[in-house]
């Protein structure tokens, strides 16, 4: 796109609607014209949405900070917005001893910049797998990390816990009803969307124990509720309960259990 | 190194910072499922840590990638390989360097990993993809 000295425009393949302006040196009053005339040249054009890589700038003086103030009231304009990434440690100091961080988001890295716009913005979804050994004892480690992925998610600690208390149980059926080798890991795959999770648990079938599997989804799908002195089977019902959609498919090989929960709060 | 079926943990996540401790503490919780002691599993995380950071930072800047991270825990030793797909032609030239123990100006975090660790191998191929496997032993093992 546009260049001048210490400001370059550049588009972002993957986000059209999105400018990448890398800014460099130091920003003092005497960059603030040119500042100007490389949005002026850009303020007609589609993209609703900057990110402004600050990984090269050594200072920010008053004069730059109200131009950006003034770029950011552009693409606001436009229900878009600027940002502001990676900034350096004494920068970003400096940044907040100025309160700017209140009215700019930073982030920092430019590729969490760009996650947070897919997230915040587009609501894209996120994918995460993980593989791990079918032992007991590993699930709570992968329970825990579920959690904390949607505490970061902007779920709340209910609904985090929720998903949770899922995840354990679908992990530890996977081991449980699953083929005991080290090799035949669990793999558990997210789609975290802003309104809902989606889990897949996959494990390796064990022959001997793929009929329980398939008589506690009978007994769920069939609605028949496990008596008070069953010792198995109440997972999947809790899970049942919790989850807004249930679903298992199980084959020779492997059985796929998949889980959605929407978002409650 | 004895030659035995591992415990294998693999973990592919969006190339976001914010991911990253939660990874590197899911990590540090198998390990020590697994019976490695406290101070090997929190060196390990700090391996993990570094590892995860330059790939997020240093890898493809500009595109919504995902980092994959494979931890082989043996009962003698851990390796972890850290796969993302490679960023500016700048930064694979400066993670060359780093690998090749010249000084570099920034950073330092491959240098104390490589303190950390028994071996550090780098493979970067013709896209760029980056691939960093670290062979961490366990000390109270003879």
């Amino acid at each position: 796109m546009n260049d001048t000295p210490n400001i370059k425009v550049e588009d972002i393949p993957s986000m059209p609607e999105v400018c990448l302006i890398r800014l460099s040196g130091e920003l003092d009053i005497n960059s603030v014209a040119a500042m100007d005339r490389c949005f002026t040249l850009h303020a007609d054009n589609s993209k609703k949405h900057a990110i402004a890589d600050l990984g090269n700038v050594t200072l920010i003086a008053s004069a730059a900070l109200g131009k950006l103030l003034g770029i950011k009231r552009r693409f606001v304009e436009k229900g878009g917005d600027l940002v502001l990434a990676a900034m350096s440690m004494e920068l970003k100091m400096k940044f907040m001893i100025m309160g700017a961080n209140k009215i700019f988001k930073v982030y920092n890295d430019l590729r969490s910049a760009m996650n947070a716009y897919a997230w915040d913005v587009k609501h894209e979804t996120e994918r995460v797998r993980i593989s791990f050994p079918p032992e007991l004892a590993i699930v709570p480690a992968v329970r825990n990390f579920v959690s904390r992925v949607m505490v970061n998610k902007g779920y709340s600690d209910r609904d985090s816990f929720r998903i949770e208390t899922i995840v354990d149980e679908i992990c530890n059926n996977a081991v449980q009803y699953g083929s005991p080798d080290k090799k035949d890991n669990i793999t558990l795959r997210l789609k975290v969307d802003w309104g809902k999770i989606e889990l897949d648990a996959e494990n390796v079938s064990d022959a001997d124990k793929k009929a329980n599997l398939r008589k506690h989804m009978d007994n769920l799908k069939n609605n028949i509720h496990v008596q008070g002195d069953a010792t198995r089977g109440r997972g999947l019902a809790l899970v049942k309960m919790l989850a807004s959609e249930l679903t298992a498919k199980i084959t020779d090989t492997g059985t796929m259990v998949h889980v959605t929960k929407l978002k409650e709060e | 190194m004895k030659s035995e079926k591992p415990h294998l943990l693999e973990v592919s996540f969006p190339g976001e910072l914010e991911y990253i401790p939660l990874v590197r503490k899911m990590i540090s919780e198998v390990l020590r499922v697994l019976q490695f002691s406290e101070k090997f599993t929190f060196r390990s995380e700090f391996i993990i840590d570094e590892l995860c950071n330059n790939a997020v930072i240093y890898g493809s800047g500009t595109d919504r990638s995902t980092v994959e991270i494979q931890c082989n825990a043996f009962s003698d030793r851990i390796e972890i390989t850290i796969k993302d797909r490679g960023g500016s032609n700048e930064n694979i030239k400066r993670l060359r360097q780093a690998i090749a123990e010249e000084p570099i100006g920034k950073g330092g975090g491959l240098e104390l990993v490589r303190m950390l660790a028994e071996k550090v191998e780098c493979t970067i191929d013709e896209r760029n993809v980056t691939q960093i496997h670290v062979v961490r032993k366990r000390e109270d093992v003879p």
